[in-house]
């Protein structure tokens, strides 16, 4: 690999770092040369975490191009939705998929999956969940136009029972991350 | 001269005969290396104090000197990063000089011995004295991952304690050190509950240290390279070391104590005998902070 490609997938994994480690903050992914079409930012993203020896699972991509986007990018191969590594959800729903998500087991909670959410904004506030746990000062009440309003249940429920659980990421379409990791504790009616 | 002042001389900005590596990709490692480290880093944050397993690779020293440390450093670092690397508190020991050489040499980093001017600091067996900010990343080098090992040699068996939150032989062993000794007489690595969930080894860090790692600001990264596990303690987390009602955590006792160089008497210290006068002095163990300190005190 190029060298700047190589410093370029370092940079995007501090970026996703602090996003996972302080889950509700807004990060900004720094800006991309080489991002080509809708999912340019995400593949590129993905990059810095994914190989042959993971999978991953794209909904809603019928003819299939995001998914061999990934795998020309990354080598990851294609897997059923509830094997999956890395689940990814390109129009903001899960459609009850997060349901049947790879959760770990407890002696290996990191094998529970994480999904990646395309969504249309991301904001530091005016949110209606409310977060708190592990990488919050207090509480988060991040906005994520765009997510299904079932998702962030579903979330919560899939992540009732630590250690076993889901961690989210959220893209949305100007290149800013957020993380909801399945420590962080969600209120949501 | 001060060890900062021979850093910076002769490490800070290498010339342009310097010995920087060529040959090697940014970072050292492959990238599908780095990869499966990332993975296991972001895991590690999000299930705080769970040891996540992973394929150790080789590196350019031996295992047990700081492998798991530069794994995890090599993978998230930039060359915009500003290095600083100790040693038990030392920013001139062997170990620690040779780690942020090399790092430098395969990514360009600045090196400092400032804790405050640190973007991400590699540390053995010591939390650095000054606060650290959310801006930076403590990474800290582990030998034994396994708080429990003390307890139970068997790894499926500690796992199995660990899905299930079954940590009564933990309490019972320290109940007996209490019986046996009046208090807990664990020095280093003293257990810490992580969130509630997980009892875990913060690394041999003195007990002065690990009430730095509850509520802190800073994402504390911790790598176990020859024992093949990385887990992470995130900012804002509790971090609480095991204790009874009746005998509660302390830390080290210094009071009365100051360092003989820099006159800290807030400061973990080592002691040191001098065999000609026949005393014993008292050195500030945090090398970065003892020389700010002094150099403080030598310009006033």
């Amino acid at each position: 690999m190029h060298r700047d490609t190589i410093i370029n997938d370092h940079a995007f994994f501090r970026v996703l770092l602090r996003a996972m480690s302080r889950p509700g903050s807004v990060c900004r992914l720094p800006h991309q040369q080489d991002a080509s079409g809708t999912h340019g930012g995400l593949t590129v993203m993905l990059r810095c975490l994914m190989d042959h020896e993971v999978t991953h699972y794209v909904a809603d991509d019928e003819p299939g191009d995001l998914s061999r986007e990934i795998l020309r990018l990354t080598g990851s191969s294609r897997a059923a939705m509830d094997t999956a590594d890395f689940l990814v959800f390109p129009t903001g729903t899960s459609r009850d998929a997060l349901a049947k998500a790879r959760r770990g087991t407890l002696e290996y909670p990191d094998k529970g999956a994480t999904v990646v959410f395309l969504v249309e904004r991301l904001g530091e506030t005016g949110g209606k969940a409310q977060l708190h746990g592990p990488g919050i000062d207090g509480t988060a009440r991040p906005l994520i136009s765009g997510l299904a309003e079932a998702e962030l249940r579903l979330l919560r429920d899939a992540n009732a029972e630590f250690p076993l659980g889901l961690d989210a990421l959220f893209l949305d379409a100007e290149g800013r991350i957020m993380c909801i990791p399945r420590s962080t504790r969600i209120g949501v009616n | 001269m001060q060890m900062r002042e021979w850093l910076d001389h002769n490490d800070a900005r290498p010339g342009e005969d310097d010995d920087r590596a060529t040959g090697y990709p940014f970072g050292f490692m492959d990238e599908g290396a780095k990869r499966e480290v990332r993975r296991s880093i972001l895991k590690a944050v999000a299930i705080p104090g769970y040891q996540v397993p992973y394929g150790s690779r080789e590196m350019p020293i031996a295992r047990g000197w700081g492998t798991g440390g530069i794994q995890i450093t090599l993978s998230l670092v930039l060359p915009e990063d500003v290095l600083k690397v100790i040693d038990q508190g030392c920013d001139g020991s062997v170990n620690a000089v040779n780690i942020k050489k090399f790092v430098q040499a395969v990514a360009d980093v600045e090196i400092t011995t400032d804790t405050r001017s640190a973007t991400v600091i590699q540390t053995r067996h010591r939390i650095p004295e000054e606060p650290m900010t959310a801006e930076q990343i403590l990474v800290l080098q582990v030998p034994y991952p396994e708080a429990l090992r003390e307890v139970e040699p068997s790894e499926a068996e500690t796992r199995r304690m660990h899905a299930e939150a079954d940590y009564s032989r933990m309490w019972l062993f320290l109940y007996e050190d209490i019986v046996k000794y009046g208090e807990i007489s664990i020095s280093y690595r003293f257990p810490v509950t992580v969130n509630g969930r997980y009892i875990m080894d913060p690394s041999p860090i003195p007990r002065w240290d690990v009430p730095k790692l509850h509520m802190a600001d800073t994402l504390f990264l911790f790598g176990a390279g020859r024992e093949k596990r990385i887990y992470a303690i995130p900012p804002h987390t509790r971090v609480e070391p095991l204790e009874f009602e009746d005998h509660l955590f302390r830390v080290e006792d210094f009071s009365g104590k100051v360092c003989a160089r820099c006159g800290a008497s807030d400061t973990f210290m080592d002691e040191i005998i001098d065999n000609e006068a026949g005393e014993r002095l008292y050195y500030c163990s945090d090398s970065g902070y003892c020389d700010k300190r002094y150099g403080q005190c030598n310009n006033h």
